[in-house]
């Protein structure tokens, strides 16, 4: 296993953000995405970070900026996107607002990356996949910092389809 | 005062203000709006029998305008339902993407123990234009099975105030409200209010028969959203 082959750089996330125009992040802080998290908190100009108490407010806020007009990021943890099932259910699948998440595998042995995560031997990873097929959910793993155009990819499904798109980070996000 | 009072004085009220109800409200203020959006026939009478009257005439008023009870006007309103425990967020986003107006949640009591840590959400993101209503009537299911909340003196606006809201405060009375209500609207937020609102009449008895709940019970959020997604957009854009 090697780390640094799974690791996207918070650096190359922001990039990816920015490409995509967002200009809100609604979030649960997540473990994996620290890096991320971190630059965020200390600021990068044209996103506004909003720290939510839980996950099912993240939901409704995104929801509300994008009625508003604006153009928000989720970013939570396995454990946040299973908080908020109902929440995504009313606001996504129902109200078809369009929304896009990305989601931490928090909780995933490094043994298992490179492989499957329906394979992991950690529950909050191995069910997250068949629960989003099962709820008809689009998903999108990113596993190395190649993976980061499926980030337009997912904001283009969230849009044009009316429904929530979430992009699954496999691995710690990089400190850089 | 009644549901009615506390609902009618933001629908004549709230002027361009977007308003964000619960599943209570959202049924009043479909009554008292109406087809044409407007309450202003509307009588605001405390106690059962302003109740009563009040519903009766906005019944009135739509029959008279010859539309069909769920065809209701819902500009610039949207309905968290059905979540509950969602109105607050949506507010709280729309009032940060829409810093220049005023946004009204019209939140329920069992609703918000939900989410009541939602109050630190808002108060964290400390959005100017919102004004976060509480109607405190201390039932669910409100005119049908009237189950108590978990806590039915819950003091919903000491706890607001405690979490950093700019005011809080509880109101009793309808005429209080009607006479506080554009000052507070026009206050810098966060404002949370806490309605004391009378519980709705139960309706249900031994032999009562629950009705299909329609469609458009699980559509309107999203026609509604839509409508006042174009709404803001148009605005912005003139």
């Amino acid at each position: 296993m090697n780390l640094g082959a799974h690791s996207i750089p918070a650096s190359a996330a922001l990039a990816a953000m920015q490409r995509n125009r967002i200009d809100h992040v609604v979030t649960v802080p997540d473990w994996v995405q620290l890096s991320l998290h971190q630059r965020l908190q200390d600021g990068v100009t044209g996103v506004r970070l909003v720290n939510c108490a839980n996950e099912n407010q993240a939901v409704t806020v995104a929801a509300g900026l994008t009625i508003g007009g604006k153009r928000p990021l989720l970013m939570m943890q396995n454990q946040g996107l299973y908080n908020c099932l109902n929440t995504l259910r009313a606001v996504c699948l129902d109200a078809h607002i369009p929304m896009v998440f990305m989601v931490g595998q928090f909780g995933r042995e490094f043994a298992n990356l490179g492989q499957a995560t329906t394979q992991s031997r950690r529950t909050m990873v191995r069910i997250m996949e068949p629960l989003l097929q099962s709820i008809d959910v689009p998903f999108h793993t990113l596993e190395s910092e190649a993976d980061l155009d499926r980030m337009d990819l997912a904001f283009e499904q969230a849009e044009s389809q009316r429904t929530a798109s979430v992009l699954l980070v496999g691995a710690p996000m990089a400190w850089r | 005062m009644n549901i009615v009072q506390a609902c009618g004085v933001v629908a004549k009220g709230r002027g361009d203000a977007v308003l964000v109800s619960t599943m209570l409200s959202m049924f009043i203020f479909d009554r008292i709006e109406g087809a044409d959006g407007k309450a202003r026939l509307v009588p605001l009478i405390g106690g059962k029998a302003g109740l009563v009257l009040g519903l009766a005439v906005a019944k009135l008023k739509q029959t008279l305008g010859g539309e069909p009870a769920a065809q209701v006007a819902t500009t610039g309103r949207v309905s968290s339902v059905p979540l509950m425990g969602g109105a607050a967020g949506l507010g709280l986003g729309l009032a940060m993407a829409q810093p220049n107006r005023r946004v009204v949640v019209m939140d329920g009591d069992a609703s918000l123990l939900m989410e009541l840590g939602g109050l630190a959400t808002v108060v964290a993101a400390a959005p100017r234009n919102l004004l976060h209503v509480v109607v405190h009537n201390g039932t669910q299911f409100t005119g049908l099975g009237n189950l108590a909340i978990p806590q039915p003196v819950f003091e919903f606006a000491k706890v607001a105030r405690e979490a950093g809201y700019r005011h809080a405060e509880r109101i009793d009375d309808g005429a209080v409200w009607a006479e506080r209500f554009p000052a507070l609207l026009a206050m810098e937020g966060p404002v949370f209010v806490e309605l004391m609102v009378e519980p709705v009449p139960q309706q249900t008895r031994p032999g009562f028969e629950q009705e299909e709940m329609p469609d458009r019970q699980f559509d309107r959020m999203g026609q509604e959203a839509l409508a006042l997604q174009a709404m803001l957009a148009q605005d912005g854009a003139a």
